[in-house]
């Protein structure tokens, strides 16, 4: 980078040595003190050692794809943005173990590519996402696992850079019985505990059948019913959503089963089964074009299925077009919101959720226990210092 | 670490006020009682070495009263060690630097099961028989079923991670838990919010699930059941190695199939898994008698002999090569009608595929009889002066076999080995060791059986697999756990002093050096 856009850091002898060697960052980076790019976890190690020496904040990016649950890289005169796109590749791809390993920086469709190529796709991975796998990672606590139908961590590996400096990598394991899962600290916690530079992504092959099913429903509630009975059913749905309409017009639902012949037809007759004994309507292909929805739509909360039925028989604003289920686990699933102003729905629906603030307060003491831990391993709150509170008005909003 | 500002007497009498004077002991039985079955500590107190006791031992009747006796010991400046059950073979709960056991076994109620989202809320020294067998009763399993569940409590499994034997269907604990409330070292009561389903912020769960109680006091989680499976399905299939049962294994879990159980033995455990240690005969010698079925021109060993060829562990191991080949593969399918018969014909063509003989019903059912065994029949071994002890680590499965490689070689000569391969995932699996060996005395014994643990380590973190995968560490494992994390060890230290500043929680385990 130039060396007079040093000279906006007076007083950092350290990062006046750093900065100049490395390149600029790939996108704007204005308003920051600096904008630089690392391409190795050496130089991210460098750069962060020197910003904490100094005391001057370092905030880190992946594509900036800024999907609605981006942590937003806030820039700041004594900010130095650390662009990671330049720590991309795929480093391998191991068919056996089912793992793709990558660099932090890698674009998500790179990566997509990369297990499409071997037959393979990445588990957890919308096929919409543009950012990186790094920037993912960081927004990403967990992801569903269609095998156990349970939600699982995101990567099976990773390697980071510490506040301090310090480069770490963590082992890679199936599954692990060593204390807490120091990966939480990493996953969907917005880069507040270190620069994600490497990780092991879970792979799923194909199933050798698939089979798509598109449901009409007249009772909105069955819509529901359908999804829970497919998560806890012989094969669990590799995709499953529905989408209820509030004006009476029914729902629809949509799976889809991946797997052995034997099992998707005996996951499929027992959904039949369901649906006669509900006089659903099974769609005709031509009648069941993908259910067209905003991808960046609000997430209004994740519920339990016992609840569920209350939102779809109480919540019916006028303002709500239609209520979309996916993501169905055995507890409950993912709701959003269709309507005219989605963002305040979303929020008016989580406060039917949660009426008496109870989740609110046990998230906001999750909160105060991780800014502790971040006391202790960043005690200037210099890495990414907007993560925890972006992440925490996310959460309580 | 603060020095108690109590002495026994005075907290006795303050912890007495709170769960009532026949609630808290300070017996030589109850203090001797609660510890865990760690059998580096049971080799030392063969020895006559009683380090470990702690000073009183407390059993709170409820969440508020565990916090309060948490608040008054913490606040004297007494350690605390949370205790379930007891069945932990890693000195997880081993009161080295005495103070007060909190043994959670009156909180064992359950608080609801909900049947439409089938989520059950049950308080955490509730004992894994007594839960399974009344969810079983509404209709529901747990799905976890560790070979100690008659004597293991839900804490205890969150605690360390546990898993169970139908891990591959069910998920280990943690897959299974989605929130839990527990005590902070300040014995404050605190709730984390339950896993929102689909959703994938942040939560603080992963963090208190394994913590080994040096974080907090687990009082009661929130774990997903499922419905109780109407049908089962056993197979069995013998192959010509290990590596062909493994390529199996592992095509059935890349076809995407949920078996409850895929378990592979190695020639010498398949002798074990085949005739078994019978459930209901004398919980005497079974490695004896099987070590004699190997050895047969010795003729039929007495505890002396066994103590005597466990003495030459390289002797030993030499001569299961030469067992005639082949490793035993026994599975169980369960779920519904439909599923099962497809899981079972799915895995059976997998198998067979994979170089698999087919075997029945026969040496799968048995296992499943026997599942619970094993784990009751180690005492003799230690009666007659030899020790035995299991290691389970997991890794990839490109990893898996140089691992179990790896891992014999190094013990060649240290310790009888034996092992098998199970708690299967689509990425790679767990290998289950068995080790046994004996010593001239007890003294040498213990340090045989430390020098087994270093060298069968360093085998582990040499191959970069990971020191455990569903025992914890306890103090046992700190010290390579802490290898294993290395520069990561800040990690764990900054959760440390976040959680438990002044280091009064389970002092000693998990955190190699206390965290400082």
């Amino acid at each position: 980078m130039a060396a007079d856009e040093t000279n906006r850091l007076p007083g950092s002898r350290e990062l006046r040595r750093v900065l100049p060697a490395l390149p600029a960052a790939a996108g704007d980076g204005a308003g920051f003190a600096a904008a630089v790019g690392c391409a190795t976890a050496e130089e991210i190690s460098e750069l962060l050692r020197a910003a904490r020496a100094d005391g001057v904040a370092l905030v880190s990016a992946g594509a900036r794809s800024l999907l609605g649950r981006m942590v937003p890289a806030e820039a700041g005169a004594r900010r130095i943005l650390l662009d990671t796109t330049a720590c991309r590749g795929v480093l391998a791809l191991d068919a056996e173990a089912l793992l793709l390993r990558v660099r932090a920086g890698t674009p998500l469709p790179q990566a997509r590519a990369a297990a499409e190529e071997a037959g393979l796709r990445l588990v957890g991975v919308e096929p919409s996402d543009p950012g990186t796998v790094g920037g993912w990672l960081a927004t990403t606590a967990r992801i569903h696992d269609p095998v156990l139908a349970l939600p699982v961590s995101p990567a099976l590996g990773i390697s980071s850079v510490l506040p301090d400096g310090t480069a770490w990598r963590s082992i890679t394991s199936p599954r692990s019985a060593c204390g807490p899962d120091l990966g939480a600290l990493f996953f969907g916690t917005g880069g507040a505990f270190g620069v994600l530079t490497e990780a092991a992504l879970r792979l799923a092959p194909g199933g050798s059948e698939r089979k798509r099913i598109s449901v009409q429903l007249n009772q909105p509630v069955q819509a529901a019913e359908v999804l829970r009975r497919a998560a806890l059913g012989p094969l669990p749905p590799a995709e499953g959503s529905a989408l209820i309409w509030v004006d009476g017009r029914g729902a629809r639902v949509e799976l889809g089963f991946e797997g052995t012949a034997g099992l998707v037809e005996e996951a499929v007759r027992e959904l039949r089964e369901h649906l006669k004994s509900i006089t659903a309507r099974e769609l005709r292909s031509g009648e069941d074009a993908p259910l067209a929805v905003a991808k960046d739509l609000p997430v209004a909360g994740g519920v339990r299925w016992s609840r569920l039925e209350r939102v779809i028989t109480e919540f019916n604003l006028p303002l709500v077009d239609a209520l979309m289920l996916d993501r169905p686990e055995v507890s409950g699933c993912r709701l959003r919101v269709l309507g005219g102003e989605p963002a305040s729905l979303a929020a008016r629906l989580r406060r039917f959720l949660d009426p008496d603030g109870e989740r609110g307060r046990a998230r906001a003491a999750e909160f105060e226990r991780l800014r502790r831990v971040k006391r202790e391993l960043d005690p200037g709150s210099l890495l990414n210092p907007q993560a925890l509170p972006w992440l925490e008005r996310e959460v309580l909003a | 670490m603060l020095e108690p500002r109590l002495d026994t007497e005075e907290l006795r009498r303050r912890l007495s006020a709170v769960v009532g004077p026949e609630f808290v002991s300070a017996s030589d039985a109850d203090r001797y009682a609660a510890r865990d079955m760690w059998p580096r500590a049971l080799l030392r107190r063969r020895a006559g070495r009683f380090e470990g006791l702690p000073d009183l031992v407390a059993w709170p009747a409820d969440g508020a009263q565990a916090a309060a006796v948490v608040r008054i010991a913490t606040q004297a400046g007494w350690p605390v060690v949370p205790f379930g059950a007891g069945s932990g073979v890693c000195g997880g709960a081993l009161p080295e630097r005495g103070g007060l056991v909190l043994d959670l076994k009156r909180l064992d109620r359950i608080l609801e099961l909900d049947s439409r989202d089938h989520l059950l809320q049950v308080e955490c020294g509730a004992v894994g028989e007594n839960l399974e067998r009344e969810l079983n009763r509404r209709g529901y399993t747990l799905g976890h079923f560790p070979s100690s569940i008659y004597c293991s409590t839900v804490g205890g499994w969150i605690a360390a991670r546990s898993a169970g034997q139908c891990s591959s269907r069910y998920g280990k604990i943690e897959d299974m838990v989605r929130a839990v409330e527990y005590l902070d070292a300040a014995g404050e009561r605190r709730s984390t919010a339950p896993l929102e389903p689909g959703l994938d912020g942040f939560s603080l769960l992963p963090l208190l699930v394994g913590s080994e109680g040096a974080l907090c006091v687990l009082l009661s989680a929130s774990l997903v059941v499922r419905p109780l499976p109407p049908a089962r399905a056993f197979a069995a299939f013998r192959f010509a190695d290990l590596a062909a049962g493994v390529t199996a294994m592992r095509s059935c879990l890349r076809a995407g199939l949920r078996p409850a159980v895929l378990r592979l033995y190695d020639e010498f455990d398949t002798l074990i898994a085949k005739t078994g240690p019978e459930a209901d005969g004398e919980a005497s010698s079974w490695l004896r008698d099987l070590l004699g079925r190997a050895a047969k021109p010795l003729g039929r060993l007495g505890e002396a002999s066994l103590s005597v060829l466990l003495g030459r562990p390289a002797l030993l191991n030499r001569m299961t090569t030469l067992l005639p080949g082949g490793c035993l593969l026994v599975a169980v399918c369960e779920g519904s009608q439909g599923e099962t018969r497809e899981t079972a014909r799915a895995l059976n063509a997998a198998c067979v595929t994979a170089g698999g003989e087919e075997l029945g019903e026969g040496p799968a059912r048995h296992w499943w009889k026997n599942r619970y065994a094993v784990s009751y029949k180690q005492s003799p071994l230690f009666a007659a002066g030899a020790f035995v002890d299991t290691m389970e680590v997991a890794t990839t499965w490109e990893r898996v076999l140089p691992l179990y490689r790896a891992v014999r070689e190094r013990l060649w000569r240290r310790c009888f080995v034996m092992a098998h391969f199970s708690h299967a995932y689509r990425e790679g699996c767990s290998i289950y060791f068995t080790l046994a060996a004996a010593a001239g005395s007890d003294e040498r014994a213990i340090e045989a059986y430390d020098r087994m643990w270093r060298e069968a380590q360093e085998a582990v973190l040499a191959a970069s697999a990971t020191v455990s995968h569903h025992h914890g560490i306890g103090r046992l494992k700190a010290p390579f756990l802490a290898r294993q994390l290395g520069t990561g060890g800040a990690l764990h230290r900054a959760l440390k002093r976040a959680f438990d500043p002044d280091g009064r929680m389970n002092p000693g385990t998990l955190f190699a050096d206390g965290a400082r």
